[in-house]
């Protein structure tokens, strides 16, 4: 019925289109919803979410104000407003008196207690290593002192 | 068995239902090629690589080096735009 | 899976997916790396396509197909920023934005659209991750056509003679070849991924996006650079979206425009000088596209633009015409 030629192609597309039917299938069956995620969290993380759910609204709402924004201006489509992109190298220069004025969620950021833990133990940490660190210098020299190679070079 | 003594038949002379004389014997073997898929690699760094990307070289070493001087020059003279030296330039350039 | 297009959790689903999903960590660096090498194996499919003549007659449908794969990979890969919810995510939703709201007349319905409602919302989301899920299959679906448009003219060879005689197996040889180079690819592969997994990324897509806050270290996503720079380099919004797809589709004006009667460049000297230039011009477009908006590198990127489209519309077809004289004494079209 079909040349060699069109049967190929017949299977091409219906290979083709098992595949993006398979995909179709797949992204309805295997996408967990939100609220599946939210109980295979783990606890913190759980905590963490509900504590920054309302800024994240917030700052989902200034991006809507931004977008809006920019979609009405002429300029060119990669100007994205107070949005620096990231792909501009300009935004290593910050202005940080300006960045904290524009910053409106700051002080709810700011109250993350998990920054505050981190934060924490990251001084901790870093006590830590300091006095391993001083440790090791003290054996290697007192090792260096005691032999004979230390005493050459 | 009957007749005088030839090369091996199979069947035989009843009715001299017969074959082909067998003439040798047949074997198959993979080439010597795909079983040593990495024969002589090594010397043919030294030889084959070498003088292919030899005579191939200047065809990419010349736009190479012309686009990386092109590059170097761009960077340097933007360094210097953005010194105190040069900021009557960029005033200019950028029609201030 | 692990991963929900939802605005106020997605930054949260990826914390978890790095934590505390097994080996999380190991498929998102995968995947995060991928993407670079993808494009690294496409640019220079491309490269070796456009250097062999890949696309002269009779494989032009071959062509065409390859030039749609490669549109949607770079939609793929760039709906793909929005997703984590980052910093680079909030410039993607509005650049795509933006890139939609340029086209004239119906540019405004098609952002509704887009964003499903007439804001960004959780719906956008959702439509950029459906993109990102179902995108993949598509090309997956167009790389069997891909095949089967190769297959019914078969490969072509670096020499551009026909090669209908004296062929050898794909078992065996072929197979053995392209094994050698999985090999290689999957050893730069995992040290990327095991050593230096963040290195091709940007880390401010680590930092939860907050739209009044500018990142502080920038590190690019390399390979949509080049066609960034082209987009930069007009100052005007429909045509830089006008002039930036052109750049894509100028790809599909080489089987028309290559007038050269030898398939390939493996014994054309000017043709050969001619790509590594275009080669070079693409890397220093990539470049550009890294730098501030300052003098000199926006003029470079103008020159630089000129010549990427100048490489397709002028120099092909003129250094063809004159290679073909060269060769047999006489112009052909």
């Amino acid at each position: 019925m079909f040349s060699a030629k069109v049967k190929a192609w017949i299977r091409v597309y219906v290979a083709g289109g098992t595949i993006i039917g398979a995909g179709f299938w797949l992204y309805n069956n295997v996408v967990p919803t939100p609220e599946e995620l939210l109980e295979e969290f783990s606890p913190e993380l759980r905590e963490k979410y509900f504590r920054e759910k309302e800024l994240r609204e917030l700052e989902q709402r200034e991006l809507i104000k931004i977008v809006k924004q920019t979609m009405k201006s002429n300029d060119p489509i990669w100007k994205t407003g107070p949005i620096k992109s990231p792909w501009e190298r300009d935004s290593l220069i910050v202005d940080k008196v300006k960045e904290q004025q524009q910053d409106t969620f700051k002080s709810e950021r700011e109250q993350s207690l998990e920054l505050k833990e981190l934060k924490r133990i990251r001084e901790e940490l870093s006590k830590i290593r300091n006095e391993s660190a001083k440790q090791t210098e003290d054996i290697v020299n007192e090792k260096r002192k005691n032999s004979w190679f230390g005493k050459i070079f | 068995m009957a007749g005088a003594p030839s090369g091996k038949t199979y069947m035989g002379w009843w009715g001299h239902l017969g074959n082909f004389k067998q003439r040798g014997i047949t074997s198959y073997a993979v080439s010597p090629y795909r079983q040593k898929p990495f024969g002589g690699v090594v010397e043919a760094v030294f030889t084959n690589f070498t003088r292919r990307v030899r005579t191939q070289f200047l065809y990419f070493a010349i736009p190479g080096l012309l686009y990386y001087t092109w590059w170097t020059n761009n960077v340097k003279y933007n360094d210097w735009l953005y010194t105190k030296d040069g900021r009557e330039e960029l005033a200019r350039i950028n029609g201030e | 899976m692990h991963y929900t297009s939802d605005t106020s959790m997605a930054f949260n689903t990826v914390e978890h997916i790095m934590r505390n999903v097994n080996n999380g960590w190991l498929i998102r660096f995968m995947h995060a790396n991928g993407a670079s090498f993808f494009f690294i194996c496409l640019y220079a499919h491309i490269g070796k396509g456009i250097y062999y003549g890949s696309y002269q007659k009779p494989r032009q449908t071959l062509w065409i197909v390859g030039v749609i794969i490669f549109i949607l990979v770079m939609a793929t890969a760039f709906t793909g920023y929005c997703l984590v919810f980052g910093q680079m995510s909030l410039w993607g939703v509005t650049v795509i934005t933006n890139l939609f709201s340029a086209i004239p007349f119906v540019g405004e319905d098609i952002v509704h659209w887009l964003w499903g409602g007439f804001s960004v919302s959780n719906a956008t989301i959702k439509r950029f991750f459906a993109f990102h899920f179902l995108l993949p299959f598509i090309v997956a679906a167009a790389v069997i056509m891909h095949l089967m448009a190769l297959h019914s003219h078969g490969s072509s060879n670096p020499l551009g003679v026909s090669g209908n005689y004296d062929r050898v197996g794909m078992h065996g040889y072929f197979i053995f070849k392209d094994l050698i180079t999985v090999f290689l690819f999957l050893i730069v592969f995992s040290y990327f991924v095991f050593f230096d997994p963040e290195v091709l990324n940007h880390v401010d897509n680590n930092i939860m996006a907050n739209p009044m806050s500018t990142p502080s270290s920038i590190v690019p996503e390399w390979y949509l650079l080049s066609f960034y720079a082209i987009l930069r380099s007009i100052p005007d919004k429909l045509m830089g979206v006008l002039v930036m797809f052109g750049a894509i589709l100028v790809l599909l004006t080489l089987p028309s425009l290559d007038k050269s009667v030898i398939r390939g460049n493996a014994f054309k000297p000017l043709s050969k000088l001619l790509f590594w230039l275009f080669v070079c011009n693409f890397i220093l477009l990539s470049m550009i596209g890294n730098c501030h908006v300052e003098e000199p590198f926006v003029t470079t990127g103008v020159i630089c633009t000129i010549l990427y489209f100048g490489y397709f519309l002028v120099f092909i077809p003129l250094i063809s015409r004159l290679e073909n004289l060269l060769f047999i004494g006489q112009y052909k079209n």
